[in-house]
């Protein structure tokens, strides 16, 4: 009988073992309710080092107000997948009290009779995973129609829009450069390509740009919406995107329309500036390499989120943001801001309460602000000023010409790149397609992919 | 009653059970689960996230495929191919040519073999990062000897013609040395009596790898080839880091991958092209075995 003990014993570990269950001894209690008077509040944020540093500041203060709460961040990069796999992750095994997630915009709602389904924070919300925090005291600090617009959903709210940043027509400067070479900020179009040939005939390379990841759709994207705004107020920009996005499904509208031909015109023209071999710079190492080179490279096409980053990499280096125009009416040339990071919190986090009193900690002015400096976002808050960094006093300056940029039209999962407008690693001058091709390609590919061709 | 270190014979029977019964939970749940889950998933519009809707819709993610997404499926499905061959056939000559020339026993060839072998362990995502910074345009070394020695700026992997030859070229040197190991124990098993034959008979180097050597190592070659077409088929975390998709290196499994786990996941969709790729990977598998297995018959 002795000898049996062992046996069940050693049965007995390895199935608790394989069945994830402990022995003798208490799990952690983790994102739990916990009995306790200790509590650990998990906020998750992706990896943007001066927003993960900022909020890490915010954590400290919530944690002093309230003894006997730990804040544990959980963060991964965007790059890879990552993000997308620490979500999934906290999401399955419910361990997330306050989740970042991008502003999901009506753009990913679409209507039922398009028979598309929502994804990421949307199919959240729509399963009723998302806590609706219209009712909260603190949304009332916030803009109520950017909130609506960035993370509403039949007539709830479901996150606080923490961020916005500028990524359409995003235009960094070298200010001594510029005023080494008497050129001034432009306005128009045409003083924009003025400038650029300027610094060309001058023996410079006027643009730098990260091409290998995208970044010069900066000036396609920015042109597309400054034309579509043209003659709009900026309240109009969340009708005009509706819009579009109806007759885009209808096949009333598509890349090949004129508007989008100027656009890639322009963009075509604009890319005559760039460095040689742009198509091969990595977003990562960009914003470093111009910020070094301060002789050279008078612009840059990066979003407004790179700043802090641009500061590090040369501290000495006088910079400024502008939106690059995209026609000859400086009246046209207004701001795409795009909303960004969310603050979401599950309908089942295990401290709900304590998320919203997080929420409402992180809310108050002289915290937001902290945040505000620290990620170089424009604010949300109407009470609070948008960042006071060096290189913010144009968009400060500019703040009432500012609209909520026009989101893609729908498009169903597994699309190809075309759908969602012409492929500019294919176009000239990164790819061999003239401007003509690549938007009627495009344009077929969104007609094939919503089944109307 | 008999007792024995684990216990009476009769509880002794349960060991062996007992053994199987730990790593077959493991592969239920880790592998057989996960498949099975593709498949079914593979079926419906499912974002992927959890606590969503799972919206089963038959086989509307296929008729999609081969219908209106059929241009972004075949694209996707001949870079593939090419990725597959190119990989397949480089990997397996170098790794051979290099297996050739360190297979003996000398002082510090146990050093260069463990230098090749070495980027095989080296994550993805580490070497994605490594070559991604050697080859910017701007601030790599390769991009600073190509000006320098000749004249040539070149986007390297921001361009169409050279993204995909790049890709390859760091794919066959991160697994290469797995490869080479392979080769030079067959080569090792070889009986130097037929070496020796060959050398009676006047055989050269040319002719006594011809004619012994590449014979004698078909086993080793089936073995390299299947497990080399089989990696590269579903390869999609190094083309991720290098060019994101972009420049012509869009293949299935990285398609696959950005679909069922980018920022805007419909997993549905997703395991739908995984299938596809489970589709390929049996039948390019299953003719590579016909074929190799019948050239080990016939050698």
């Amino acid at each position: 009988m002795r000898a049996r003990i062992p046996v069940l014993l050693l049965c007995g570990s390895l199935a608790l073992a394989a069945t994830g269950c402990t022995v003798g001894g208490s799990a952690d209690s983790g994102a739990g309710s916990g009995s306790g008077a200790k509590k650990t509040l998990v906020v998750a944020e992706w990896t943007n080092p001066s927003a993960i540093e900022a909020t890490k500041k915010i954590n400290a203060i919530f944690e002093k107000e309230h003894p006997g709460v730990t804040v544990k961040l959980e963060n991964a990069p965007t790059a890879a997948g990552a993000w997308g796999t620490l979500t999934n992750s906290l999401l399955s095994a419910k361990s997330v009290d306050v989740l970042a997630q991008f502003a999901p915009t009506p753009a990913k709602f679409p209507p039922a009779d398009t028979g598309l389904k929502s994804s990421g924070s949307a199919a959240l919300i729509t399963a009723g995973q998302i806590t609706d925090l219209s009712g909260q005291d603190f949304m009332k600090s916030y803009d109520p129609v950017l909130q609506k617009y960035g993370a509403g959903y039949n007539g709830g709210i479901y996150g606080v829009v923490a961020a916005e940043y500028i990524g359409h027509g995003a235009v960094w400067y070298k200010k001594d450069l510029l005023d080494k070479y008497g050129v001034k900020v432009p306005t128009t179009y045409t003083e924009f390509v003025a400038a650029l040939k300027k610094f060309k005939d001058a023996g410079k390379t006027p643009i730098f740009v990260a091409g290998k990841d995208g970044l010069q759709g900066i000036v396609y994207g920015g042109a597309v919406q400054q034309l579509l705004m043209k003659g709009q107020t900026g309240a109009d920009s969340t009708a005009v995107s509706d819009q579009r996005a109806k007759d885009f499904w209808a096949g009333t509208k598509s890349w090949n329309d004129p508007l989008y031909k100027e656009a890639a015109t322009k963009y075509t023209d604009v890319m005559q500036y760039i460095e040689p071999a742009a198509s091969g710079v990595a977003q990562l190492t960009a914003p470093g390499v111009w910020a070094a080179k301060s002789d050279d490279f008078p612009f840059f096409l990066d979003g407004s989120w790179d700043g802090n980053t641009i500061k590090e990499a040369n501290p000495d280096l006088k910079f400024g943001f502008f939106v690059m125009p995209a026609t000859d009416d400086a009246a046209n040339n207004r701001i795409p801001v795009k909303a960004d990071l969310t603050w979401m919190v599950p309908t089942w986090a295990p401290n709900k309460d304590l998320a919203m009193d997080w929420l409402r900690t992180f809310s108050r002015p002289e915290n937001y602000k902290l945040w505000l400096d620290a990620t170089g976002s424009t604010s949300t808050q109407p009470g609070v000023t948008s960042s006071t960094l060096p290189w913010m006093d144009w968009l400060n300056e500019h703040s009432d010409e500012r609209f909520v940029a026009l989101t893609d039209p729908w498009i169903p999962a597994g699309a190809p790149p075309e759908a969602a407008g012409p492929d500019l690693t294919k176009m000239t001058p990164f790819g061999k397609q003239s401007v003509d091709d690549a938007l009627k390609g495009a344009a077929t590919a969104y007609q094939k992919s919503v089944g109307k061709k | 009653m008999t007792t024995c270190p684990f216990g009476t014979r009769r509880t002794r029977r349960w060991i062996p059970w007992l053994s199987i019964a730990i790593p077959g939970i493991g592969w239920l749940v880790f592998g057989l689960y996960p498949s099975v889950a593709t498949v079914g998933y593979s079926f419906t519009k499912y974002s992927g996230l959890p606590g969503t809707a799972l919206n089963v819709c038959g086989l509307c993610n296929y008729r999609d495929a081969f219908t209106t997404m059929l241009p972004d499926v075949a694209g996707s499905l001949k870079v593939t191919i090419v990725y597959v061959i190119a990989v397949t056939l480089l990997q397996n000559g170098v790794a051979l040519g290099l297996a050739v020339l360190l297979k003996e026993k000398r002082p510090l060839y146990g050093l260069y073999r463990a230098l090749i072998f070495m980027p095989q362990i080296f994550s993805v995502a580490v070497v994605g990062a490594i070559f991604s910074l050697l080859l910017d345009p701007y601030s790599g070394p390769v991009a600073h000897f190509l000006h320098s020695a000749f004249g040539i700026t070149s986007s390297l992997l921001g361009s169409t013609t050279l993204a995909l030859p790049l890709v390859i070229v760091v794919n066959v040197w991160m697994f290469t040395g797995y490869s080479m190991l392979i080769y030079i124990a067959g080569l090792r098993h070889i009986p130097k009596e037929v070496y020796e034959a060959g050398a009676l008979d006047g055989a050269g180097r040319w002719a006594v790898f011809r004619h012994i050597s590449w014979p004698l190592l078909a086993p080793a070659t089936t073995v390299n080839v299947f497990l080399t077409a089989m990696g590269s088929i579903g390869e999609f975390a190094l083309i991720l880091v290098l060019t994101n998709g972009n420049f012509g290196t869009r293949t299935l499994g990285l398609s696959m991958f950005t679909t069922a786990f980018g920022s805007n996941s419909q997993l549905g969709y997703g395991s739908m092209l995984a299938m596809l790729q489970f589709f390929l990977t049996l039948v390019i598998g299953g003719g590579l075995l016909v074929v190799l297995r019948r050239r080990e018959v016939s050698m």
